[in-house]
């Protein structure tokens, strides 16, 4: 009997140490987006719930329309209604639709959906405003490497083999703008993303990592020019086929976006969707909702 | 008829009236005669044999006059002036000691001490944790690391003694009580010797080990299993036994009991080794034949290691052979290797070993190239590795040893490519215009003395003092386009300098204390300088230099009670300080051990704390610095030392002398253990936040972990026939409160079931290895839904996928079979020894990575496989 005993207990004790006991994840998690842009026009809100792996491909299919969407911008509530021909979608009533977002508000948006409730805090950054656009072009195409063949692994330099080389133009951007005063809140708790979008796309994501089209940086560390504004320099590359081909007349967008620092966590977070999601600030949910200040010119570069 | 005959001739023979030795007169007169001198006469005269140490006569003298036939009664009229009283051990043998005690009866006790040194016959090397036994007294003994035991108090008389050493064969012996240590030589069970006069027998007790998880195995049966690409290692055949994984299918470093391998403690000859890793972790710096001592304690160990929580690898560098002059050189696919050693007179002795990559050798380090333009260039591409370690040993006296140990190892990454690499060597070498540099080289230095004296019989002092550096250096030159490059230039280097001291207190015979002291002084230092250059004007720096010292103290003291025959306790504490944040910890630990009987069941149990002051961890964001090498972070006001509690049983029976089993069950919980903030976060730009160590912290919480499971290992010697088994049902898990992540999750080497058979057989000159593993696949986190979110500039969507928790899910499990063969033959006045290792046999190719695309509809897992079959080749000479 007391053999049998500690056979059954040494069985069990084997069991519970060897089975695996990864616990199922849920499904279904409730996503609000929105971004508050300051002085502009109220936000439309979007609320969707994440959709099963072997779902379509396709925004509609987890989009939620029977969500209660509710904004408290400075105080003031603003109820959301869905937009009925775009599954997920939720715009403030008409009566408030022209109000605009003031800066240095501060918000909370309530989503609920079932008994999933979604809840966001945060604060509008003061406007950002582009003062400047200087742009340098190279007059002659240099070598580059073309194609997106480097694996560097975090272990190894795992290099791949064969990349080709190709022509480029590498084109210098700067932008400047207005540093907020302190009572707009002050440099020091905003972030700044910038980005340089040429409609030409680029074959190869290596240049990208190596040269400065975007960057994401604390609005305190960015240089100030003799005039007393900020500055940020970048470069992006527009390729060619040989060497005396002339650069090519090309769009270019150029961003700028001012916002606190869950907004610039979740924008640094999101550039690698197979490795990763991005970081949310949203409780009970995820996604992201936060106030931002954009402002972007287009421009012709020849 | 003789059955009888004899029997009753002893009996006469014992009963016969017994006689003065010899018959013959004896006559001596001394005045003031130094006792020494008149003992030396007295034996010459009477043909008596007196045994006694030489302190117990050196201060004496004696007046004596005598003339008869008893040596007894003249040996008495000697020394009845000295404090001393006579043993006879035999007819023509009398034993000298000194008056101790009186016990309660009023009758004089007289007690002398029984020492000594165990050491292997073959190479005169001593034996650490050997285990004397003696039946009479009902004691046992282990021998320290210099071989040395004592069992003091104890009452005069001869006694039968039993010494067994795990791959030794056993040793029935006799003891006297004398003053003087003995020396017991034990030999292999592999080595066969002629002429033993001796019993012998391979050992068949259980307990010969006091703390459960502790694994100490003869260096010769490490070398029987089976080892990694660069031959004999001892991380590589570790693996085999329970608990045990590496961190990688055949790289990194030691998983025990799911903890990381930063949890672990490298000693080399009593000294630190922060990196013991070679080509990217393929192999360890330890090779099995430079060792003569490995043991690993798993989770519970002894007071006098400290400063790590999960496992204790302490390695002792052999002293080279007191005996004969040899040499072993072998060659395999990853590196070359030779060992020398020699006595150097009769007291010293000396080994020498090297070993280096030569795959450099083979394709060259440099290559000077020239295009049709007459442009000239030289690209590189060096890689090797090497080690060196050196041991000399020189005895002064019988009861003092002193050691100077060396090791020096590290890995040289010199490469200068073009970007457009291609197989087609006469395409790609040719001088380039975008290309990258790579200088990369790591490695540690050591520098270890060690001095052990028999200070008295019941003192044994051992002084260590040592030095360890690991250092590395990452410096990269990319030049990818005409207008932008990249410069940088890393390092880091960690250096302890130590000093300590263990004393062995051989109380009495219940209780020996060990206590001791440690000194360490860590320096860590650090610095980059990169120049990242994106255009003609557009230009970003990053120069930082860090200096970080931290002094670390340590008292422990220890008691190995043994407070019956059957019961062993090893209690003590160990109390340490580290300067940086003034913290002071207490770890106190107890182990028992309880023998229902010697062979067929011993059980143990033990409840220890650890206390760990530095952690690695690495930069999360930049590949200029923590892309190869590691960064030690010691305890401050930021950083609280991580601690431990280990709870553990274990059985061990040996019913016969060809099998062992052994079971443990153990339960760990850690906290203050730096977990990554976010998980998801991995190298992805150049600069990155900078090497302060206030930013790297940054990236890192203070996580929790917990750990328990069971191990399960049978060893069987049938003849020919050698199998090992090992089974490991356990689970390791982590959570970070401070992230609000309350719910224990599997941590990073979470394996629930793991077992592993390794079969070998011998025969004449050949022996076959057979080797299989079998193990739960690593975690993995995986996704299990899927949302988009809009880009708020650009408007555009992208997918992400949804991973609620970490570590959900679990890479299939990992299967494979490898064989090995090898043939032993004389060639060349030589032992050579050829073996043809067969890796994954199979060919089975198993997943060990796997990675999920968001942007793709059909939801299929990228795998990443690991090596296929691959034939690998050894061979040895020994002279």
């Amino acid at each position: 009997m007391r053999v049998r005993t500690t056979v059954i207990l040494s069985l069990v004790l084997v069991c519970s140490t060897a089975c695996d006991t990864v616990q199922p994840s849920r499904e279904g998690i409730l996503v609000v987006e929105a971004f508050l842009d300051a002085g502009r026009p109220l936000p439309a809100v979007r609320v969707s719930r994440t959709q099963t792996l072997s779902a379509p491909l396709t925004r509609e299919e987890g989009a939620v329309s029977d969500a209660l969407v509710e904004l408290i911008l400075s105080g003031q509530t603003i109820d959301y209604k869905a937009v009925p021909d775009t599954a997920g979608l939720y715009r403030p009533d008409p009566l408030a639709a022209l109000q605009t977002v003031p800066p240095l508000a501060t918000f909370l948006l309530r989503v609920q959906s079932d008994s999933d409730r979604a809840t966001v805090t945060g604060r509008i950054p003061s406007r950002i405003t582009i003062e400047n656009v200087i742009i340098s072009v190279p007059e002659e195409a240099i070598e580059a490497i073309l194609v997106d063949t480097l694996d560097i692994g975090l272990d190894s330099l795992n290099l791949g083999l064969d990349a080709q080389e190709g022509l480029i133009y590498p084109v210098q951007v700067s932008v400047e703008w207005m540093s907020p005063s302190p009572e707009l809140g002050g440099q020091e708790e905003y972030w700044i993303e910038t980005r340089l979008d040429p409609v030409t796309d680029f074959s190869s994501s290596i240049i990208d990592f190596f040269l400065l089209p975007d960057q994401i940086l604390p609005e305190s560390t960015v240089d100030v020019d003799f005039n007393g504004m900020l500055i940020w320099t970048g470069v992006y590359a527009v390729p060619v086929e040989t060497a005396d081909q002339p650069f090519p007349e090309h769009d270019l967008k150029i961003s700028i976006l001012r916002s606190d620092r869950f907004f610039a966590r979740y924008a640094a977070s999101r550039n690698d969707p197979a490795q990763r999601e991005p970081l949310s600030n949203v409780s009970g949910g995820i996604g992201i909702v936060s106030g931002i200040s954009i402002d972007s010119v287009r421009v012709i570069v020849k | 008829m003789f059955n009888k005959i004899i029997p009753a001739v002893l009996v006469l023979c014992c009963l016969a009236p017994r006689s003065d030795v010899f018959g013959q007169e004896l006559q001596f007169r001394f005045e003031e005669t130094p006792l020494s001198v008149a003992l030396v006469r007295f034996m010459r005269q009477s043909g008596v044999d007196v045994v006694y140490a030489q302190r117990l006569v050196r201060t004496e003298s004696t007046s004596c006059v005598y003339r008869g036939n008893s040596p007894l009664e003249a040996l008495e009229c000697i020394v009845r002036e000295a404090d001393i009283r006579i043993r006879q051990a035999g007819d023509t043998q009398f034993v000298l000691v000194p008056v101790l005690e009186n016990d309660d009866s009023g009758e004089i006790i007289y007690r002398g001490i029984i020492s000594g040194y165990v050491v292997d016959v073959e190479t005169g090397e001593s034996l650490n944790g050997a285990h004397v036994l003696i039946p009479g007294l009902r004691a046992t003994a282990i021998t320290n690391e210099a071989g040395y035991f004592a069992f003091p108090g104890v009452p005069l008389g001869r006694y039968r003694a039993r010494i067994s050493y795990i791959g030794f064969h056993s040793q029935h012996t006799t003891f006297d009580v004398i003053s003087s240590p003995v020396s017991v030589s034990l030999s292999p069970t592999t080595f066969e010797v002629d002429g033993i006069v001796v019993e012998e027998s391979a050992s068949n007790r259980a307990d010969l080990t006091v703390i459960p998880g502790l694994l100490s195995v003869p260096m010769r049966r490490l070398e029987e299993l089976p080892g990694s690409f660069g031959g004999s290692d001892v991380f590589e055949v570790l693996r085999w036994m329970p608990g045990i994984q590496r961190a990688g299918e055949a790289t990194g470093g030691l998983i025990v009991r799911g903890s990381g391998s930063d949890q672990n403690l490298y000693l080399l000859d009593g000294a630190p080794i922060y990196h013991p890793w070679h080509a990217f972790s393929l192999i360890s710096t330890f090779q099995t034949e430079t060792l003569k001592d490995v043991k690993l304690y798993r989770g519970s160990f002894p007071a006098e290691y400290g400063g790590r929580l999960s496992a204790v690898l302490d390695a002792e560098l052999r002293d080279g052979s007191r005996a004969n002059p040899g040499m072993f050189a072998s060659i395999n696919p990853l590196n070359a290797r030779f060992i020398i050693e020699s006595p150097i007179g009769p007291k010293s002795s000396f080994m020498l070993s090297g070993r280096r990559s030569y795959i450099d050798k083979l394709i060259g380090k440099k290559h000077p190239v020239q295009d049709d333009l007459g442009r000239r260039d030289t690209l590189r591409t060096g890689y090797y590795f090497y080690d060196w370690s050196a041991k000399v040993s020189f005895r002064p006296t019988t009861n003092s040893r002193l050691s100077v140990s060396y090791y020096s190892g590290r890995d040289i990454l010199d490469l200068r490519l073009p970007f457009d690499l291609s197989l087609d060597f006469s395409s790609w070498l040719r001088p380039a215009d975008l290309f990258f540099e790579v200088d990369q080289a790591w490695g540690n230095t050591l520098y270890s003395v060690r001095y052990q004296y028999l200070a008295s019989d019941r003192l044994f002092l051992t002084g260590t003092a040592y030095s360890s550096v690991y250092d590395a250096r990452e410096a990269a030159f990319i030049h990818p386009t005409r207008s932008s490059s990249v410069n940088s230039d890393y390092s880091v280097r960690l250096n302890d300098v130590g000093f300590k001291v263990d004393a062995d207190i051989f109380a009495s015979l219940s209780h020996q204390l060990r206590t001791g002291f440690v000194l360490v002084d860590h320096r860590f230092r650090s610095s980059i300088d990169a120049l990242v250059t994106y255009g003609p004007n557009l230009e970003e720096t990053l120069v930082e230099r860090e200096k970080v010292r931290a002094i670390e103290y340590a008292v422990y003291v220890q008691d190995h009670w043994r407070p019956t025959a059957d019961l062993q306790i090893l209690a003590g504490t160990r109390l340490s300080y580290f300067g940086s944040g003034r913290y002071l910890r207490l770890s106190p630990r107890f182990t028992f051990q309880y023998s229902i009987d010697p062979s067929l069941l011993v059980l143990r149990g033990s409840l220890t704390t650890q206390v760990q002051y530095l952690q690695k961890i690495r930069d999360r964001f930049s590949f200029l610095y923590d892309l190869v090498s590691s960064r030690w972070v010691p305890s401050s006001a930021d950083v609280i030392p991580s601690r431990s509690v280990q709870y553990s049983v274990g059985a061990e029976s040996r019913p016969e002398s060809w099998i062992r089993v052994t079971a443990d069950a153990y339960y760990r919980r850690g906290r203050n253990i730096l977990l990554p903030r976010d998980e998801f976060q991995s190298k992805s730009g150049l600069l990155g936040p900078g090497i302060e160590v206030s930013t790297l912290l940054g990236q890192y919480t203070p996580g929790q972990e917990r750990s328990f499971g069971i191990e399960v290992e049978a060893d069987l010697s049938l003849s020919a026939w050698k199998i090992l088994f090992a089974y490991t049902g356990s689970r390791s898990q982590s959570r970070t409160p401070d992230l609000s992540d309350h719910s224990y999750r599997a941590s990073r080497f979470d394996v629930p079931r793991s077992s592993s058979l390794v079969g070998r057989r011998v025969w004449n000159n050949w022996e076959s290895t057979l080797s299989i593993i079998w193990r739960s696949g690593h975690p993995i986190t995986v996704p299990v839904s899927r949302y988009a979110l809009r880009d708020p500039v650009s408007g555009e969507d992208t997918f992400f996928f949804n991973r609620p928790q970490i570590n959900n899910g679990r890479l299939p499990p990992y299967f494979r079979v490898d064989l090995g063969g090898g043939y032993q033959f004389q060639w060349l006045r030589a032992r050579w020894k050829v073996r043809l290792h067969l890796y994954n046999l199979l060919n089975r190719r198993n997943v060990i990575g796997r990675s999920f695309d968001p942007a793709v509809e059909d939801f299929s897992p990228k795998d990443r496989l690991g090596l296929p079959f691959l034939p690998l080749f050894e061979i040895q000479m020994e002279l």
